[in-house]
């Protein structure tokens, strides 16, 4: 029987060709959409399950009260992971990470600039799972002056050749010697080193020092252990620890602090697979996922899917009536009910088997340029064959029985008598049912359309807002502390040049660099209300007009003064939080160097001579926070500021002469705006995921539209060809006709405008400077889905209103 | 065989109800071949469509073979109805997607015959009706008669015990009218029950027994030249 459901279905698609094409197109593009992003998806949620260990293993964070300020924060104190291991018993392990994502390294005349260099603990290789191909992991890293390297790293430095035993420079660190080489690290983790050092070997890691944290710490509990408990026992293990210190620097208790809502200290312990999908540290080891992207674009995934089944729907039920008479032909001679409608559903049952032989093959075609377009490495033996399979099936079945449902109810409730007297059966329900339908694709079409537009403003507003400091013609030279003392000669020689205006040399730009990040005291005074954390910028006198900041109050830091290695210049932000009126003169308490390693409190003192305007040195998700800048010698990077159109002759003029200067140094240089709109990646990538989403359900709902307009044309025909009779122009049939589709837009444009405000405001909330939601991306939108809708049914539409009425009515 | 007591049928327009049959009485027996006759409008395909179970009545009493049809379940109406009764309309009503062939095998499918034994039977009744050679042509390559027979041929093929055929000739010039007729004859010589509608005295003649409808009422019975 079921083949012979086939049979007559594959009969009837092969006699309606475009219905069946149509069908076939849309529920392709809906389960190729589909299986991407389940693909995407099912790697989102699966990072770090590759480590054994896995379920045990935790990432100690803690969201920090200080200064008025909240922060999330990854890592702790040298001395913390012991702490945890002797105070808690539940914790069987730990293992510190001290990341270092620029550093230099070489062997010979061979050098790279490593952004995936990390020191650990020799527990490393036990507590995850990173199998070695050369070498003892934990040995290595118990010893100083060790180092592992990836496959990859190993193939880069050495060639063919062993890399045990061969040494590596990193640096500003010395000599290191390769101990071992691992597996590259899968791409679905949340962190991948390619140079692994013995912790060993840091001086930081080995002091006793409260007071500085730049360890990522994880710990391995026992089997059973609750990570809650840890959580709750935190902050009075600490207080045991630092209580005293805490009370030399401010002057009362921790519980005290606690106690007056200054100071808040909380401990969370993310468990390790979830860290890629929900961990938002203002510092991460690379860039995480996002679980609301995850749930987002599943949701449109499953739009487009739904889409293409109403589609689906709307045609097969306004083909009803065409088969009307077929039904109750097939009951008169003894069909029941549900032998029909198993009849009916065999159709989209098979429309959906075909789609998804085609979507398969589609997938394996599209697949390279969707791992482009996400940045991703999926590839379809990433998930087991069952998984496939249930995948197949769960498609097949939910398209077929969504699909294939009402139409088969519908038809197969006709009544015999009724459609084999008058032909075809009064559809009043079916079509305010294609109505809504039709209302649905649009709202999805129009919400879809928003969100692009949403996001593209937000980018283009952080593109073209003013950020208080000019980033075009700025030119970057990185790795600039390879040219060691000549970095200043080199600096001066450019200037020379005329299309160079400034230069300036230093660690810190508005883009990510190397920021460092401290409490600094407002007027030397060490307590808790004059404690500002800012972020510092160690910079040179032409740092100022290089980047086009402008001062408000005060002047640069100029050679003429000797005193300026003890003055700063300050943003208003923190003028602003140190309640200052008058900034200039002000005293600002900065901790020295010296005094953080030896974990005690001595302030250096630095006056403030000027107030920079504020500007955005961090992406528009934060507000503009407090910043110094001061006088440094940090050649990291040299920016140069060139005359507009002769960047490519500067990039010439600056490659000779670093050949010249430094032949055997990498040449490595950018643009500060090139850079700056790589801060807005992940929106980007956002934004061009969405747009595809919108051209597929746009475009299915389209090809819907299309062969619905096609049946109502049909159907309509005789009635405009009536009213043409009794005098209708043509305008006015067309008028009457397009009116409809005009309506069903309007209402569904309508019905998107609300949930769209919700979700942009719900996006937005990200940001600390939002883009203006303005009218026109509804009118955009309302525009753009009216002119599609129209263009998609007026060819039908024209047909209907052009054709000869005596031939209509004669064949009706 | 057939025993219908005070059969009702009307329909509901707004306030208004519409009578096609007022209180039909009507019994018809095992091996009977009926004619029913009246003007146009008079509720004579109403009457058979009650009676193949293909529209419900709404009042009285239709028993088949003593079960009450007017209380099944619309499930079990279509069992009695699948293995009992045999259509054929006036306008043929083959499917227009189906080969003559598959057309005829339609109903055992529904019956859930057995794939050998439906070649068997539809092999038997294109044999019959000598179609043999048009069995892989579609409804709209055949003539009116030859789609008509074909549409005799399918009500037959699951040997129902009734034949209902409402103006079966309607569409047919006077010669295929005869052939068919004369098919209905033999086939209620061996023993099937046959109704039909007709305005034909010439077709009536062929039936054992007429009964008049006007306007929803049984007028008269009649005994046919035949009976
Ligand atoms: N769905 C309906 N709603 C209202 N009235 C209906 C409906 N269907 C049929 N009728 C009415 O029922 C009456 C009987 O119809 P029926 O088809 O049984 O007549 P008939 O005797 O077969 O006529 P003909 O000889 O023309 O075929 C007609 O007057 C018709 O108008
Ligand atoms: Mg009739």
């Amino acid at each position: 029987m079921w083949l012979r459901h086939f049979h007559s279905s594959w009969r009837y698609l092969s006699r309606h060709k475009g219905y069946a094409g149509l069908n076939i197109i849309g529920l392709t593009a809906g389960m190729v959409t589909c299986i991407l992003i389940s693909l995407w998806v099912w790697d989102e949620q699966h990072y770090d399950v590759h480590h054994l260990k896995a379920d045990r293993i935790y990432r100690a964070t803690r969201q920090v009260r200080f200064g008025g300020v909240d922060a999330w924060m990854g890592t702790l104190e040298p001395p913390a992971a012991a702490m945890f291991r002797q105070e808690f018993p539940e914790v069987e392990a730990t293992v510190r990470i001290r990341h270092y994502d620029a550093c230099v390294v070489r062997t010979g005349p061979v050098v790279f600039k490593e952004t995936r260099l990390a020191f650990a603990d020799p527990s490393l290789f036990d507590m995850f799972t990173l199998p070695l191909l050369q070498g003892d992991g934990g040995g290595a890293l118990a010893e100083p002056r060790r180092l592992l390297v990836s496959r990859t790293s190993a193939r880069k430095y050495f060639g063919a050749g062993d890399a045990v035993g061969r040494t590596l420079t990193l640096d500003g660190m010395g000599d290191f010697q390769i101990a071992g080489v691992f597996q590259d690290m899968p791409a679905a983790g949340h962190f991948h080193f390619d140079l692994i050092g013995s912790m060993t070997s840091l001086a930081e890691a080995r002091e006793a020092n409260w007071t500085t944290s730049n360890f990522y710490t994880y710990l391995l509990l026992r089997p059973g252990a609750d990570p809650r408990a840890i959580e709750k026992k935190y902050v009075q293990v600490m207080t045991k620890h630092v209580g005293p210190l805490f009370e030399s620097f401010f002057g009362k208790s921790v519980a005290q602090a606690i106690a007056d809502g200054q100071f808040r200290l909380q401990l969370i312990l993310q468990p390790l697979r979830s860290i890629h999908l929900h961990s938002k540290l203002r510092y991460e080891f690379e860039p995480n996922g996002d679980a609301t992207y995850v749930y987002l674009f599943a949701v449109a995934a499953l739009l487009v899917l739904g889409v293409a089944v109403v589609n689906y729907v709307n045609l097969a039920t306004a083909q009803a009536i065409g088969r009307a008479r077929e039904v109750g032909i097939r009951k008169s001679i003894g069909a029941s009910r549900s032998q029909l409608a198993l009849q009916f559903l065999a159709e989209p049952f098979m429309l959906s088997l075909l789609a998804l032989g085609l979507a398969m093959s589609l997938v394996v075609m599209v697949l390279p340029l969707f791992n482009e377009l996400t940045g991703k490495t999926l590839g379809l033996s990433m998930i087991a064959i069952s998984s496939w399979v249930a995948l197949g099936v769960g498609l097949i079945a939910v398209t077929s029985f969504l699909a294939g449902g009402y139409p088969a109810l519908a038809l197969s409730a006709f009544q015999p008598v009724r459609v084999l007297k008058s032909g075809w059966c009064a559809g009043g329900r079916g079509h305010w049912l294609r109505r809504s339908l039709v209302i649905f694709q649009f709202t999805v079409s129009g919400l879809l359309i928003i969100g692009v537009l949403v996001v593209s403003r937000q980018i283009e507003y952080a593109q073209t807002k003013n950020l208080g400091y000019e980033k075009e013609q700025v030119l970057v030279l990185d790795n600039a502390h390879l040219l060691g003392i000549q970095a200043d000669a080199f600096k001066n020689e450019m200037l020379g040049d005329p299309r160079i205006t400034h230069a300036t040399i230093s660690g810190c730009l508005p883009v990510p660099s190397s920021v460092f990040n401290y409490t600094a005291y407002a007027d030397r005074r060490i307590d808790e209300a004059h404690a500002i954390p800012v972020s510092g910028f160690q910079v040179d006198v032409d740092y100022l007009p290089t980047l086009g900041l402008k001062l408000v109050a005060g002047r640069n830091f100029s050679r003429a003064h000797g005193t300026d290695d003890r003055a700063v210049i300050v943003n208003r932000a923190l003028a602003r939080q140190c309640g200052w009126r008058e900034p200039v003169g002000h005293k600002l308490g900065i901790p020295g160097d010296d005094a953080i390693n030896r974990g005690q409190v001595v302030l250096d003192e630095y006056t403030v001579i000027g107030v920079v305007d504020d500007f955005h040195f961090e992406t528009l998700h934060s507000t503009i926070r407090p910043l110094v800048l001061r006088l440094g010698h940090q050649p990291e990077l040299i920016a140069f500021r060139f005359v507009a159109g002769s960047a490519e002759e500067v990039v010439t003029r600056l490659r000779q002469t670093w050949l010249r200067v430094a032949p055997d140094q990498p040449f490595e240089y950018y643009f500060l705006d090139e850079r700056f709109d790589s801060m807005y990646r992940a929106e980007d990538k956002v934004r061009r995921v969405l747009a595809v989403f919108v051209v597929l359900a746009v475009g299915v709902g389209c090809l819907g539209l299309m062969g619905l307009a096609a049946f109502m044309a049909e159907r309509r025909a005789r009635e405009m060809s009536i009213r043409k009779v009794c005098g209708a122009s043509a305008a006015d049939v067309l008028g009457r006709m397009l009116r409809e589709f005009v309506l069903l837009v309007c209402v569904a444009n309508a019905l998107a405008l609300p949930l769209a405000v919700y979700g942009a405001n719900r996006w937005l909330a990200q940001y600390a400077y939002p883009a203006p939601l303005g009218v026109g991306l509804f009118v955009v939108s309302f525009a753009l889905t009216l002119v599609v809708a129209l263009l998609t049914v007026a060819w039908h539409v024209l047909q209907v209103a052009r054709a000869d009425p005596v031939i209509a009515l004669r064949y009706e | 065989m057939i025993r219908l007591r005070d059969i009702t049928r009307y329909y509901t327009n707004g306030f208004v109800k519409t009578f096609v049959l007022r209180g039909v009485r009507l019994d018809v027996a095992e091996g009977e071949f009926l004619t029913i006759m009246g003007p146009s409008g008079a509720g004579k395909s109403t009457l058979l469509h009650i009676l193949g179970m293909l529209d419900a009545t709404s009042e009285g009493e239709y028993y088949f073979h003593d079960i009450p049809v007017h209380e099944l379940t619309e499930r079990r109406r279509t069992e009695l109805h699948q293995q009992n009764i045999g259509f054929v309309f006036q306008s043929y009503h083959l499917i227009d997607d189906l080969t003559v062939y598959e057309n005829l095998e339609t109903p055992l499918l529904y019956k859930k015959v057995k794939a050998a034994e439906r070649k068997s039977l539809v092999a038997d009744m294109l044999d019959r009706f000598g179609i043999v050679a048009k069995k892989d042509l579609f409804p709209a390559q055949l003539s009116g008669g030859q789609q008509q027979l074909v549409a005799v041929a399918r009500a037959m093929i699951i040997h129902p015990r009734l034949i209902l055929a409402d103006e079966p000739t309607g569409n047919l010039n006077s010669k295929q009218g005869e052939e068919i007729m004369a098919l209905f004859r033999e086939l209620n010589r061996a023993g099937t029950t046959i109704i039909q509608v007709t305005h034909s005295e010439k077709n009536a003649a062929y039936s054992h027994r007429i009964i008049h409808l006007c306007d929803g009422w049984v007028t008269g019975h009649q005994l046919a030249a035949s009976g």
